[in-house]
């Protein structure tokens, strides 16, 4: 099943819930979000122990809206939205 | 039994404060407090060494007197000793304090796990050599090593230094008993956190990768371990690495975030001082009868155990 930006979004809330993130957010830079790199850090922590997603450090730069890694995830995973 | 009786600390008094490098090292205020939560790192002066940490602590003991006179083992954690390793920073905190020559001194090698491990060693020292007092430095000035402008380590890392007593002669029900240790060690993975090339370089993704899920497991093994739930630990005292770990960490193994100690603001990431600094001023808590210790970082290598208050019985 294919993962959407709003399940990147709830794994983003679970570790800092005071961000606010709406749908007009999806494709906007994380940093302009809030989130920064120990929160990325942690997002991408949480989607390779749930979706079983490897990101290599190389990747990390091209992950920065909610959208991209929900496409990274799902190009990896033989999935498309 | 061995027990561990007192401890001692010293954080030198200078200051390198992170809100006025903040432009310096491109974070803000928010980063700082909330993820970091570090406002200033310790640094030693110009004139200190590892084992002036080391002996600062010793005499804040407040049995300094009494083992300066009949110590049996003293052991000296540090990654950084004095001058460039030789000879070792044990043997010129034994001079410095003029112990006696049959004290037994070495060096334990490592980092954020060392506390753990140097309560193992120096308490299997003394019960199996038959000796009755010992004590654990941890002295590790990562300032030497930290390159100033490098924005991942300069704002995380202070100098500081303890002492703790590990006695076989106190009195009874008096101290804390450990148990329960678990050691692991991942040196495969030892690049994400060196001085290769001189200056500490950290990877500090590796490192939050490997503390959010390796430390939790061993956390559990050592509860399982000492037979207890983790509701039943009256305070946890893990390795102050960053805010944003021990918030890692809180989260991951549900605990109550009261239950977590934190001792970062005003030092920074003492490396294996930051257990001892974070724990000493709880020895005195009466409501605060079993602790769980846990060190991870440089290796990779990680470390846990319980300390159980003496004299005291858990229904």
């Amino acid at each position: 099943m294919a993962v959407k930006p709003e399940d990147i979004v709830a794994l983003i809330l679970e570790s800092a819930p005071d961000l606010r993130i709406g749908e007009g957010d999806l494709q906007r830079p994380l940093a302009d979000l809030g989130v920064d790199s120990l929160d990325k850090a942690n997002v991408l922590l949480e989607v390779q122990e749930r979706f079983g997603v490897v990101v290599p450090d190389e990747d990390m730069d091209s992950l920065d809206s909610v959208s991209a890694i929900a496409g990274y995830i799902n190009s990896r995973s033989g999935t498309t939205g | 039994m061995i027990a561990l009786t007192e401890i001692g600390s010293y954080v030198p008094a200078g200051r390198v404060s992170n809100f006025e490098r903040q432009s310096d090292l491109n974070l803000d205020e928010a980063f700082i407090r909330n993820k970091l939560g570090v406002h200033a790192v310790s640094r030693m002066a110009a004139d200190e060494d590892a084992s002036d940490l080391g002996v600062q602590a010793f005499k804040r003991l407040r049995s300094a007197d009494e083992l300066r006179l009949g110590l049996d083992c003293l052991a000296v954690c540090t990654q950084n000793p004095d001058g460039h390793g030789i000879p070792h920073t044990s043997a010129v905190v034994h001079g410095k304090l003029a112990l006696p020559e049959a004290c037994a001194a070495f060096d334990l090698g490592l980092g954020c796990s060392g506390y753990v491990y140097g309560l193992a060693v120096v308490g299997s020292f003394l019960q199996t050599h038959g000796l009755s007092r010992g004590v654990l430095l941890t002295a590790d000035p990562y300032s030497k090593i930290v390159d100033p402008n490098d924005r991942n380590t300069a704002p995380l890392f202070g100098d500081g230094g303890t002492a703790t007593v590990l006695r076989a002669d106190a009195p009874s029900g008096e101290g804390w008993e450990a148990s329960a240790f678990v050691f692991s060690t991942r040196g495969a993975e030892g690049a994400a956190l060196h001085n290769n090339a001189g200056p500490l370089q950290m990877n500090g993704r590796a490192i939050f990768n490997f503390a959010a899920t390796a430390v939790p497991q061993q956390v559990h093994a050592c509860l399982e371990k000492a037979e207890l739930a983790a509701e039943q630990v009256d305070l946890f005292v893990f390795h102050q690495g960053s805010k944003y770990i021990l918030d890692t960490l809180q989260r991951r193994l549900k605990l109550n975030p009261d239950k977590v100690a934190v001792s970062l603001a005003e030092h920074g990431n003492t490396v294996s001082s930051s257990i001892p600094l974070t724990l000493e001023p709880h020895l005195a808590n009466p409501n605060v009868r079993t602790v769980l210790l846990s060190g991870f970082g440089v290796g990779l290598s990680w470390a846990s155990c319980v300390l159980r208050r003496r004299g005291t019985s858990r229904s």
